[in-house]
């Protein structure tokens, strides 16, 4: 894949530019006359007013980069380990509450771990390790410490 | 009274025996990102009932202490500040472990959150009443000015860009904003009431900090190093020249810990920015900052450890609780018949000096279990991140949640996560959108009461005292970072004109 830093970090200064505008307009339309000149959108107003120079400055001196592409080479493992970690972690936290934390937890560190094993997968050593981790953030947060943790379909189960 | 006072706890097997139990529950609570102090102090609060008095005092006071220098552990070590008064540990204590100085920067943390603490103790004994008087000449305007000046310390943290530093800058000033503004008026949460409060430091911190960085990593070499020996040079941290050098920084950081802690609301973490900040201006070596030296780290732990003392001077003093853990030991003060205010030495003046006492054990505490437990933390680092990432990971999602019992915090921690790595893949550095994030609702707060208070004048801040020089020192400070960045440019065009011709 080729792509130019020009192309990069112009791309991201439009992006802000629109957010600025975006948010200033936001900040005007949701200003309450009678707070006065110095009122709660003062400083998200002047914050957005920054960041508009800021983007502007930082196309100017984007435009002044290189416009020669560089070869970026995509090592599909790498790329596939990261999606995943991604899609992982997101799982995770979405199901974090209607799994419970001791399920879910058990799953993303059997997932997470069967992703970054370097090598052959180790799935006994990876499903062991896995076990005695969400029992031991079991025993810390929710026995020893007390922490009202969602247990998800385990609560009738687990104790506190 | 004062002997009386001291020997109360001195002489006390169980004293002893509740700070150090405080304190290793405080170091945990401490070291694992999303628990804190707070958080200890309360779950521990209904067993200080139980105790006399000056037990339950100890065992809040070693909480405090335990947690707050817990934070130097993951902050050092993973990178990944414990507590957000560990944030600036991590921009030099970070890059000494990566260089294989992990059991150096760890003694060094120790070491000087000792001296940080001793100093802060020594003040609050000696100066309580003298400093508290001198916290109510503070009014907003030198609020402001603190925050500016310690603002300053993006410029110089900004990296090779000043404009991009700025730009993260600016988007951390700007989620600050999110919830009720200081007037009232609900900002950027569009209608959903869980951003009402704002978004928690927490969230924030383990988002960047621990998801950001992995999720990075994954792309990237997960398992380098596996299998490389390592070392990671464990021993006397620092050497008698180096002591000497580095005294004026710790004392230095420590006055401003002590300064920063009877301010109310301001809190550890602007305490080690603020150290961190002088420390890196009045540096020979500026440019080093950031790469792993020692003097980052002793500024930090210094200062945020001597918080500790400087906030108990206002609680004692005056009945004024500076912190969420100085809320919780004015509570268990109240529950135990002791009104602190301007009549509490009259009145309890030697549980009072038996609480100095406890504080002072409370450091003697952490530092020798920490040193203790050195070899067993840098060991840690031995583990292969294929285990050590997942299970870093699980801990801060529990612990984000743990925070505020709120599942709204673990979807926090995935956003900033994932938008730590996509502003580190168009270029933008995540350090100062977190400090920005940190001071700005000090700053906005500060300056809409100064200019009511003013009546829309910006002179007294040019007037005060106070707030004219630190002012003035943000303007010096920012026009030598950008005077540096041009001169550095120049040099770079000059290099390459020459290699043309």
């Amino acid at each position: 894949m080729k792509i130019s830093k020009r192309i990069k970090n112009c791309s991201t200064a439009v992006v802000l530019i629109l957010l600025s505008i975006a948010g200033y307009l936001y900040c005007k339309a949701n200003t309450l006359a009678y707070e006065g000149e110095i009122g709660s959108m003062y400083m998200p107003k002047l914050l957005f007013v920054c960041l508009l120079v800021l983007s502007v400055l930082k196309l100017i001196y984007s435009l002044k980069d290189d416009p020669t592409p560089i070869e970026v080479k995509i090592d599909k493992k790498k790329m596939l380990t990261g999606m995943g970690t991604i899609i992982l972690i997101g799982l995770y936290c979405v199901l974090f509450k209607t799994l419970g934390f001791v399920i879910v937890t058990f799953l993303y560190l059997v997932g997470q771990m069967a992703l970054f094993c370097p090598g052959r997968k180790r799935w006994g050593l990876v499903v062991l390790i896995a076990l005695l981790a969400t029992a031991a953030t079991y025993l810390i947060f929710a026995v020893a410490f007390s922490l009202m943790l969602p247990l998800g379909p385990l609560k009738n189960i687990l104790i506190w | 009274m004062m002997m009386e006072g001291i020997m109360s706890v001195v002489t006390s097997p169980s004293c002893w025996a509740l700070i150090a139990l405080g304190t290793v529950i405080g170091l945990i609570f401490g070291a694992i990102p999303g628990l804190s102090a707070p958080m200890a102090m309360v779950l521990c609060l209904p067993m200080s009932f139980a105790l006399e008095p000056v037990e339950g005092i100890s065992l809040l006071i070693a909480l405090y202490v335990g947690s707050t220098s817990g934070g130097l552990i993951s902050a050092i070590l993973l990178e990944i500040p414990g507590t957000p008064a560990s944030i600036a540990t991590v921009f030099d204590g970070g890059p000494m472990a990566r260089n294989g100085e992990a059991g150096r920067a760890l003694g060094i943390g120790i070491l000087y959150s000792f001296i940080g603490g001793v100093i802060s103790t020594v003040a609050l004994v000696i100066g309580a009443k003298a400093l508290a008087s001198f916290a109510l000449k503070f009014t907003p305007f030198e609020y402001f000015a603190i925050a500016v000046f310690s603002l300053t310390v993006i410029a110089s943290l900004a990296g090779k860009s000043i404009i991009d530093g700025l730009i993260s800058g600016v988007l951390g000033f700007l989620v600050a904003m999110v919830g009720m503004s200081p007037l009232g008026q609900v900002r950027f949460t569009f209608g959903n009431h869980n951003l009402l409060s704002g978004i928690d430091t927490v969230p924030i911190l383990i988002g960047i900090y621990a998801i950001g960085a992995i999720i990075s990593n994954a792309f990237g070499d997960v398992n380098k190093g596996v299998g490389e020996k390592k070392s990671y040079k464990l021993g006397m941290p620092v050497t008698w020249k180096e002591f000497i050098d580095q005294s004026w920084n710790a004392i230095r950081s420590a006055v401003i810990g002590i300064v920063i802690g009877i301010l109310p609301g301001i809190g550890g973490s602007t305490a080690g920015l603020l150290s961190y900040t002088m420390a890196k201006d009045s540096s020979k070596y500026p440019e080093k900052f950031g790469t792993g030296i020692i003097d980052g780290v002793v500024a930090s732990e210094t200062a945020n450890n001597a918080v500790v003392g400087g906030s108990m001077i206002p609680l004692l003093t005056l009945g004024i609780p500076g912190s969420t853990p100085a809320c919780l030991l004015l509570a268990g003060l109240t529950i135990h018949g002791i009104t602190p205010g301007p009549l509490v030495f009259k009145n309890n003046g030697v549980f009072i000096y038996g609480l100095f006492a406890a504080v002072f054990i409370a450091n003697i505490a952490f530092a020798v279990i920490e040193t203790a437990g050195i070899k067993a933390f840098v060991k840690l680092l031995d583990i292969p991140k294929w285990i050590l990432y997942p299970v870093i990971i699980a801990m801060c999602v529990i612990g984000a949640y743990a925070n505020n019992n709120r599942y709204f915090d673990v979807i926090l921690v995935f956003a900033f996560g994932l938008a730590t790595y996509l502003l580190k893949k168009v270029g933008l550095n995540t350090t100062p959108f977190i400090i920005a994030y940190i001071l700005g609702t000090l700053a906005e707060t500060n300056l809409i009461r100064a200019l009511s208070q003013s009546q829309g004048s910006w002179l007294p801040f040019i007037t005060r005292p106070i707030s004219a020089v630190m002012l003035a020192a943000s303007v010096l400070s920012v026009t030598l970072v950008i005077r540096k960045h041009i001169k550095a440019k120049r040099a770079g065009k000059e290099i390459e004109a020459d290699e043309e011709d």
